[in-house]
C-alpha cells in the first residue's frame, strides 16, 4: 500500500540517515540554498559558538572578511582586545534584539542614553561590549564606539555571507531607554539597580521580529548579502527565570530554532546550517561537549565545520591524493601478527 | 539454581582468538566457546587426534585453512569467519620487514608508523620527521578516507560470509576507538563481534553482560588527534610501548623508532608491497616539503 512517504529519499527517515549511521557520519544538511564561492567573504557575529566558526573559517581559505584586525597591535594585544574574534569587534551578540540595536545605531537611527559603564577593576567599558577592552575614560569609550560603528556600517554593506549564530533569548535592558545589553549590568561593568535595568525573555516571535527587521534593513543596504543563521548548542550559563537552567535552555533553543525556521521560510536569501541539531541531538549523546556538558568540544566544531565546509565551499572536492587503502592492502591481511608478544601478555 | 546446559565451541583464529572466544562465551546464553590459536593447532593434534572432535561446532578463521596443522579432516560440525581487520583509526600504522623479516620487536611490537619510517628513509631526524605528522600530509595520503573504506570493506567482507556486520561500527565506534591497533580489535568490537556470530547460528545472546578481560590490550596505537578530528574521537601522539603504561609523545617515539630501524640499511626496509604505493607518496611529500 503506498503512503506519502513510500518513496521518499533516506533523510526523511530516522532509522536510515540517523539511527544506522555512525556518529562522525551524521549529516544532516541535505541541501543548501547557495554555494560560497572563492571570491566570497564571510562575516561571522552571535554568541560564543560564532567565535568557532570564525577561528574555523580562517583555517580553510582567505573567506574570513576581518573589518577591524588590529593589524597596527602586537599579536597579544590584538587577543587580548578582541582583535579578529568576530569579524568586527562587536563582542558577543546573544540576542536578535541585540543584533537589530546594533544596527540601528551603526546607521543612525538610535543612540543609547548610557555610553560608558564603570568598569569591574577600574577604568571604562561599553555597555554594549564591555569585554573587548577597558578604556581609561568614559571619552575614550565614545570615541572607540564611533570606529566601531563606522566599521559595522563597512561589514555589513561588502561582506557576501553573514553567518550569524543566534544564542539566548534571555538579556537584560535599559528600563529608560529599552537598550538591551548582552551581560547584565555589574557582571562585566556597570552596577545594577532595579529602578535603572530589567530582564526580559524574549518570545520566539519577538526574536522573529527583531531578526526580520535586521535581515530586511541589511540587505536594503547589501542587495547580494546571503545569510546562514545558526542556533547556538552552548546551554545557558544562567538563567534568571525562576526555574533551571536546563528548563530555559531548552526553551531558549526552542524560541530561537523557530525564529530562524520562520526566516528562511521569509526569505529565500537566508539559509539555516543545523550545528546545534549536530552538536545536541541525541544522536551524538553529549559526545560533542566539554567535562561541564556546557562547552562544545574540539570534536564537535570539527564536525560542524566539516560539513559547513563540504555543503557551502564551492571546490571543496577531495584533493588529488592516495586513495584509502583496502584492508587487505593497509594490514596485510595477516593470519599471524605477533603470537609471541600475545602470548606472553597472557601469562 | 541449576545451570542451562551450554554447548562446546572451539574458536580457530590468529592472534584475537582468546579475545573472541571470551566474548562469544560471554555474550552467548548457551554457548561456551574454547581457543585455540593457529600455532597450537598442531601440538594440540599431537596430544589427542580427535581433539577437536569433542566440540560441538568449530568457528574457524578463512584463512587458517592453509596454515600448518590445519585438522581439515578432524573437525567437528563448522563454519568459516573471516579476519576483522581495520585501519581506519590508524592510518599511519602499518608493518615493516627488514632482509624480508617482518621487525616484530619495535616499541610497540610488530607495527611502525609509516610517515616515521618514510621519514628515515629520507634520511631525516627525527624532530625534523615529526614536522610531517600534520593535516596536509594526512590528507595527501588518504588518511582521512580510510575510515570509511575499511568499514564499507569489512561489511563486505563479513557479509560475504553471511555474517552482518554494518551496526556494530556505530555501537563500538561511538565517540571511540574500538581498535588497539590495526589489528586489534578491542573487547568491546569483539563482543559485538560475537553476538552477530551468535545471532547468525540462531544462538541466544545477551545484548548486555560484564566484559571479558581485554588480550589484546597490551600494545595501544595512538589515534592521531588529526585523524580523531575526522572521527569523533579524542585523539592523542601518546604511543604505548608493549606491555608499559608511560606514553611516549610523537618525538620521543619517532627517536625510538629511528633508533630501531637503524640496524638495517635503509634501502633493506620494505612494507608490504600492497601499501608501497602509499609509503612513496609520502616520501614525495615530504621531499616536497623540505
Amino acid at each position: 500500500m503506498s503512503t506519502p512517504y513510500s518513496n521518499l529519499p533516506d533523510h526523511h527517515f530516522w532509522r536510515r540517515s540517523i539511527a544506522s549511521v555512525e556518529t562522525h557520519r551524521i549529516d544532516p544538511v541535505v541541501r543548501t540554498r547557495f554555494r560560497i564561492a572563492p571570491s566570497d567573504r564571510i562575516a561571522t557575529a552571535g554568541s560564543c559558538f560564532a567565535q568557532h566558526i570564525a577561528r574555523r573559517l580562517q583555517t580553510i581559505g582567505d573567506y574570513y572578511l576581518v573589518v577591524e584586525d588590529g593589524a597596527h597591535l602586537p599579536a597579544a594585544e590584538r587577543a587580548a582586545r578582541q582583535y579578529g574574534l568576530f569579524s568586527a569587534r562587536y563582542g558577543n551578540i546573544y540576542t536578535a534584539a541585540q543584533l537589530w540595536q546594533l544596527w540601528r545605531e551603526a546607521y543612525g537611527e538610535w543612540a543609547p542614553e548610557e555610553g560608558a559603564w564603570a568598569g569591574r577593576d577600574g577604568g571604562w567599558v561599553d555597555p554594549f561590549r564591555p569585554t573587548v577592552e577597558t578604556f581609561a575614560v568614559p571619552e575614550a569609550v565614545a570615541a572607540d564606539r564611533v570606529k566601531h560603528l563606522a566599521a559595522v556600517r563597512h561589514l555589513l554593506e561588502t561582506c557576501d555571507i553573514l553567518v550569524f549564530t543566534l544564542g539566548l533569548t534571555e538579556a537584560w535592558r535599559s528600563l529608560r531607554d529599552g537598550a538591551v545589553y548582552p551581560l547584565a549590568p555589574g557582571v562585566a561593568g556597570g552596577t545594577f539597580d532595579p529602578a535603572r535595568y530589567g530582564f526580559v525573555n524574549y518570545t520566539a516571535a519577538e526574536t522573529e521580529e527583531d531578526l526580520g527587521r535586521f535581515l530586511v534593513a541589511a540587505r536594503q543596504r547589501n542587495p547580494s548579502l546571503r545569510v546562514i543563521l545558526t542556533v547556538s548548542p552552548v546551554p545557558l550559563a544562567a538563567t534568571f527565570e525562576d526555574r533551571s537552567v536546563l528548563v530555559s535552555t531548552t526553551y531558549s533553543k526552542a524560541a530561537l530554532r523557530v525564529a530562524a525556521e520562520a526566516m528562511v521560510r521569509r526569505f529565500d536569501w537566508v539559509d539555516y546550517f543545523p550545528s546545534y541539531e549536530i552538536i545536541a541531538g541525541s544522536p551524538t549523546g553529549g559526545l560533542y561537549y566539554g567535562p561541564d556538558d556546557r562547552e562544545v568540544n574540539p570534536l564537535g566544531v570539527a564536525h560542524v565545520m566539516r560539513l559547513f565546509q563540504r555543503h557551502y565551499m564551492e571546490g571543496d572536492a577531495a584533493p588529488p591524493a592516495a586513495a584509502a587503502l583496502t584492508a587487505d592492502a593497509a594490514t596485510d591481511d595477516v593470519v599471524i601478527c605477533d603470537e609471541g608478544l600475545i602470548d606472553s601478555s597472557r601469562d | 539454581m541449576s545451570r542451562r546446559a551450554r554447548e562446546r565451541w572451539i574458536l580457530l583464529s590468529n592472534c584475537q582468538t582468546l579475545s573472541l572466544a571470551r566474548a562469544i562465551t560471554a555474550m552467548a546464553e548457551t554457548v561456551d566457546c574454547a581457543p585455540c590459536d593457529a600455532w597450537q593447532m598442531s601440538e594440540r593434534l599431537a596430544a589427542d587426534p580427535d581433539y577437536f572432535r569433542q566440540f560441538d561446532f568449530a568457528l574457524i578463521l578463512s584463512n587458517l585453512r592453509d596454515f600448518p596443522g590445519f585438522p581439515v579432516d578432524r573437525l567437528p560440525p563448522h563454519a568459516d569467519m573471516p579476519c576483522f581487520s581495520f585501519t581506519g583509526y590508524h592510518p599511519d600504522c602499518c608493518y615493516v620487514s627488514a632482509e624480508g623479516e617482518r621487525i616484530l620487536d619495535g616499541l610497540i611490537g610488530p607495527y611502525h608508523s609509516m610517515i616515521g619510517l618514510a621519514g628515515y628513509k629520507e634520511q631525516l631526524g627525527p624532530a625534523d620527521t615529526a614536522r610531517f605528522f600534520n593535516d596536509r600530509i594526512f590528507e595527501q595520503a588518504g588518511y582521512y578516507r580510510q575510515w570509511q573504506a575499511q568499514r564499507d570493506e569489512m561489511i563486505a567482507r563479513f557479509a560475504g560470509f553471511g555474517y552482518e556486520i554494518a551496526g556494530i561500527f556505530r555501537r563500538a565506534g561511538r565517540g571511540r576507538s574500538f581498535m588497539h591497533t590495526i589489528d586489534h580489535p578491542d573487547i568491546v568490537l569483539m563482543t559485538e563481534l560475537a553476538k552477530v556470530i551468535l545471532r547468525r547460528f540462531d544462538r541466544a545472546y545477551h545484548e548486555q553482560a560484564p566484559l571479558p578481560v581485554d588480550a589484546l590490550a597490551a600494545m595501544t596505537w595512538p589515534v592521531y588527534p588529526e585523524v580523531g578530528e575526522q572521527l569523533g574521537v579524542t585523539g592523542d601522539y601518546r604511543f604505548r610501548p608493549t606491555n608499559q603504561y608511560v606514553a611516549l609523545d610523537l618525538k620521543e617515539y619517532l627517536e625510538a623508532l629511528f633508533a630501531s630501524l637503524g640496524r638495517w640499511d635503509r634501502s633493506r626496509l620494505r612494507v608490504a608491497r600492497s601499501i608501497e604505493p602509499r609509503l612513496q607518496h609520502i616520501r614525495r611529500l615530504i621531499r616536497e616539503g623540505l
